[in-house]
């Protein structure tokens, strides 16, 4: 990838793929998702999930798993509104960001 | 080196961080291989770099930031790359100060030693007849440019007459209303005086009374009517349709310079 991924825009990622799955979904999984957008090494996942639970974005909870125990993941009533914050100036700024690079600016 | 192995050393890597963040990151990595699967055991640790430093360095680094509030060091935004770690001031390029005065006063030098020379007297002289010449030309492209801002002002004339015209319109039909409610109650106060001496005549007063109230009852529902209802969207097409006019503009403007 030639355009780095900051950390605003990792945090939108990881919040987007976990809100997909009510219920929630386990580090592994969201280590999937996440790949299909962007080329995350698997180290960096875990100090994300970590923050955005400090930051009472994700709660955490641990559930049974053929016989052993999973951590899940699920997005909070914050975590939902950052969410929905990434969402709309992820649109404007995307937008802006592909109007001057393909040259289809129009006023 | 193997699963064990892996998470051995994570946990001894991240000794020096609070034991139930390390407890967590040992979990997470533990839950990780579980999930994974033990086919892709070898597969993970290579993905997580081969060896558990990597892992630990970028745990250590967000509690690092996290201590010190600092997400990431730099990022893009619009105003620019800002990192985060340097000053503000201290990134943007600062205007030289005093160069720009420095130059006018050079300058003003300049043309003060440049008059006083006579033959350059004559330079100026043909300069100036070119000037003039070039001047018709200025005021033929001020003529042109007179044309497009009288265009431009009979338009907004136009519009806001219009505007103005409907404004007109609702007052006076507000003026008519008022008075012939007013009027017409007065005419009917008056019949109705009239009927105690000549109930015939004091009836006839009463009824017309009451029809001009009728009336400019009627008037005054009309005007509410479009004082509310058409003016608004009359203001709004108008509105609309200035805008639209001037994108019109500006994309002939834009076909025209290419």
């Amino acid at each position: 990838m030639v355009f780095n991924t900051g950390a605003a825009l990792l945090d939108a990622i990881v919040l987007a793929v976990v809100s997909r799955t009510k219920e929630g979904t386990y580090g592994y999984k969201i280590t999937q998702d996440v790949r299909q957008a962007i080329n995350i090494s698997e180290s960096t996942l875990y100090p994300v999930l970590r923050r955005l639970q400090k930051d009472d974005c994700l709660e955490a909870y641990d559930m049974e798993f053929r016989g052993r125990n999973r951590r899940y993941y699920k997005i909070t009533e914050k975590g939902a509104a950052q969410l929905n914050l990434y969402q709309s100036e992820w649109k404007k700024y995307s937008s802006r960001i592909t109007s001057v690079l393909t040259g289809s600016y129009h006023v | 080196m193997n699963r064990q192995e892996f998470l051995r050393q994570l946990a001894q890597l991240l000794e020096d961080i609070p034991e139930a963040e390390r407890r967590e990151a040992l979990e997470y990595y533990n839950n990780y291989f579980d999930d994974a699967g033990p086919e892709n055991e070898a597969q993970v640790i290579q993905e997580l770099g081969g060896d558990p430093k990597k892992a630990a360095a970028s745990l250590k680094a967000e509690f690092q930031s996290a201590k010190t509030s600092q997400k990431n060091y730099g990022e893009y935004s619009e105003q620019g790359f800002r990192d985060t770690r340097i000053p503000h001031n201290m990134q943007t390029p600062r205007p030289m100060p005093g160069r720009d005065n420095d130059h006018t006063e050079k300058q003003d030098k300049g043309h003060r030693e440049f008059f006083k020379d006579s033959k350059t007297k004559k330079i100026v002289i043909i300069i100036l007849a070119l000037a003039a010449a070039c001047s018709i030309g200025v005021e033929l492209l001020g003529g042109i440019f007179g044309l497009v801002f009288g265009l431009l002002g009979g338009i907004f004339g136009l519009v806001f007459g219009l505007l103005a015209a409907v404004f007109g319109l609702a007052a006076g039909l507000a003026g008519i209303a008022i008075a012939a409610i007013a009027g017409g109650a007065a005419m009917t106060a008056a019949g109705l005086v009239e009927c105690i001496t000549n109930p015939a005549l004091g009836l006839l007063i009463t009824g017309l009374g009451l029809i001009i109230l009728a009336v400019g009852i009627l008037l005054l529902i009309s005007f509410l009517w479009v004082a509310i209802k058409i003016l608004p969207r009359l203001a709004r097409w108008c509105w609309k349709h200035l805008l639209r006019f001037f994108d019109w503009c500006q994309e002939k403007w834009k076909t025209l310079k290419k």
